[in-house]
């Protein structure tokens, strides 16, 4: 995974160093300015040993040094990380809210109009380009009603909007997959069984049904948060929300490679932590693997 | 990129257990079934439609555009609608309609581009880490995972900051981010058909293994691997417009209805249309792929019965 990232570097076009001076102003660089920028970015040296130097400042939370700034790509990145996790947690929260009592409504009343209305939805939520709908919405809000500002600050305050357009598509996709798994599970014998008992349909439904069909729901918002950490670059830019999406597109526009590097490092490191947690999520919902991992 | 996900599992769940069994009985008639099938498929009519005509202006259309969608004439700059310009003019005094016309042929052939070498990759890389197996196999796998352990999109920003945002780029990282799911499929549905009586049948008359893939495996999982790119469409669609719309893609002048999205935003209170205009275009020509894609899927289910649309 590190080689992967790191070897972005090397495979570029040009040379770096005669890119960066180029990128600090001076247009035409002398042959020994470029020289002593190598030697100074290490450069010079052979490739493996280029990746060994990368990795070890990796481990100790060293993502190199900025070509535009100067500054430590992590120092650099890292109050932006924090605006991209809020905006993606929103995302979540966004996402979840809607799916679920949608899923659970068109479950329940499975080919009648909510079952349609849910599926309409998703099919919606999937088709709508977020950059699109965001500029309409923010359009009407901010411009129109003036009911928030069209400069986002990273608080809570201006969350609600920019959340609800990266959470849309999610919010899709992940009421597909509950839909199905509800219905799915509505259609075991121990379901019909409760009914027969006397449970009400929503009983069943909550508490039966809903934890068996989570886990694939828990599954596809895991890789739905990799795929929110890449559209935030999209959004964020629409809304002008300054996190790491909004940066990582200035960088490349700049071709800031250390920088571009460590945005896909640290995305790397928060879908693998993601996954993790749906794991222990999962664990924690289904007995069956609590006892596979014991053994 | 979430939702192609999600579709790769489901169909990977579903069909495979009936169809290549059903392609090898009779491959024609299974063929026309499918077709047919669609056909009575309501939604799934529409989408093919759609997706036709989006298909046919991107074809035709550049040919018959009243302007050259690059043709700048800042006299003109930012008119409403009028006879001379059915939709009006951008801030450069470019044609709306004629922009958005040359946009269709880039913003669904590139789509088409990404998806068919997507395709091309992973029949390649698939089949010849389920056929070759061994060391061939674990390093195709391990290269895969590795792939699969970075979400698609933050893949396909960082090889085009690396690279420099162009056209081809654009193909390559979005084919590079999307492969390795197929290269997993497609590897799987090898194993599957490579221990099937007719496999080991053709070698043992002495074909060579590039022919039986080439002839009996590719052929067998054709039908599943056309339902997943259909799927996919829409996703690519939106993944080329969101990119060009961040200005990574396809670069101005050239039309592309992100880029063209992106050019608009900044006069959008005063001309609105500037932005509408190529966003409902890409919301129209996602919804029919989506809507195609989900009713092919419907349709190659053993399941399916008719009047049972969608409900899946």
């Amino acid at each position: 995974m590190t080689l992967l990232v790191w070897a972005l570097l090397p495979l570029t076009p040009g040379d770096p160093a005669e890119r960066t001076i180029r990128g600090r102003g001076n247009l035409e660089p002398e042959p020994a300015q470029v020289a002593a920028l190598r030697q100074e970015l290490g450069l010079d040296r052979p490739l493996p040993e280029q990746y060994a130097v990368w990795l070890s400042k990796l481990v100790r939370g060293q993502l190199g040094i900025s070509y535009r700034s100067k500054q430590p790509v992590e120092r650099e990145l890292a109050s932006r990380v924090a605006a991209t996790l809020l905006l993606a947690a929103g995302g979540v929260v966004v996402a979840v809210a809607i799916a679920l009592p949608l899923a659970l409504l068109a479950a329940r009343h499975q080919d009648r109009w909510p079952d349609q209305a849910a599926r309409m939805f998703a099919l919606v939520g999937t088709s709508l380009p977020s950059f699109w709908i965001g500029l309409l919405l923010l359009d009407l809000f901010a411009v129109r009603l003036r009911w928030t500002s069209a400069l986002a600050k990273p608080d809570l305050a201006h969350l609600p909007l920019p959340a609800f357009v990266l959470g849309l598509g999610l919010a899709s996709v992940l009421t597909r997959i509950l839909r199905a798994g509800l219905v799915g599970e509505l259609g075991r014998r121990y379901a019909l069984v409760m009914r027969a008992r006397g449970a009400g349909q929503w009983h069943v439904l909550v508490r039966h049904a809903l934890p068996n069909a989570s886990l694939p729901g828990i599954n596809v918002l895991a890789l739905g948060i990799g795929g929110l950490l890449g559209g935030a670059a999209a959004v964020e830019t629409v809304f002008t929300w300054p996190g790491m999406g909004l940066y990582i597109v200035d960088a490349i526009g700049a071709r800031d490679l250390p920088v571009v590097q460590g945005f896909a490092v640290i995305s790397a490191g928060i879908f693998i932590l993601c996954n993790l947690g749906a794991d222990l999520l999962a664990m924690t919902v289904d007995p069956r693997l609590r006892q596979q991992a014991q053994r | 990129m979430a939702v192609s996900e999600s579709a790769i599992e489901a169909t990977a769940g579903t069909a495979p257990a009936a169809a290549p069994a059903a392609a090898l009985a009779a491959p024609g008639a299974r063929r026309f079934r499918t077709l047919r099938r669609l056909l009575a498929h309501r939604s799934g009519v529409l989408g093919l439609a759609g997706l036709l005509l989006v298909a046919f202006v991107a074809l035709v259309g550049p040919h018959l555009t009243p302007y050259d969608p690059t043709e700048v004439n800042i006299l003109e700059k930012l008119q409403p609608p009028s006879a001379a310009h059915p939709l009006g003019t951008d801030y450069l005094g470019r044609d709306l309609l004629s922009r958005t016309v040359d946009g269709a042929h880039r913003s669904l052939g590139t789509a088409v581009a990404v998806v068919g070498a997507v395709l091309a990759v992973s029949i390649v890389f698939g089949c010849l880490a389920g056929f070759a197996g061994g060391a061939v196999d674990a390093t195709i796998m391990r290269v895969v995972d590795v792939k699969l352990g970075l979400p698609g999109l933050v893949l396909s920003l960082a090889l085009v900051g690396t690279l420099g945002p162009s056209l081809g780029t654009l193909i390559l990282a979005l084919t590079i981010a999307q492969a390795p799911w197929y290269i997993r499929l497609i590897r799987t549905m090898v194993l599957r058909e490579r221990e099937r009586p007719y496999v080991l049948v053709a070698r043992v008359h002495g074909a060579p293994p590039v022919a039986v893939v080439w002839r009996h495996v590719i052929p067998a999982v054709a039908g599943q691997l056309a339902v997943l790119a259909t799927l996919d469409l829409g996703s690519v669609v939106l993944a080329v417009a969101g990119l060009s719309f961040l200005g990574l893609g396809v670069q101005p002048p050239a039309a592309e209805w992100g880029a063209m999205l992106n050019d608009g935003r900044i006069t959008f209170a005063l001309h609105p249309l500037l932005m509408v205009v190529p966003g409902a275009c890409i919301f129209f020509t996602v919804l029919c792929a989506n809507l195609c894609g989900d009713a092919l899927r419907d349709v190659l289910d053993p399941t399916w019965q008719r009047g049972r649309e969608g409900r899946r």
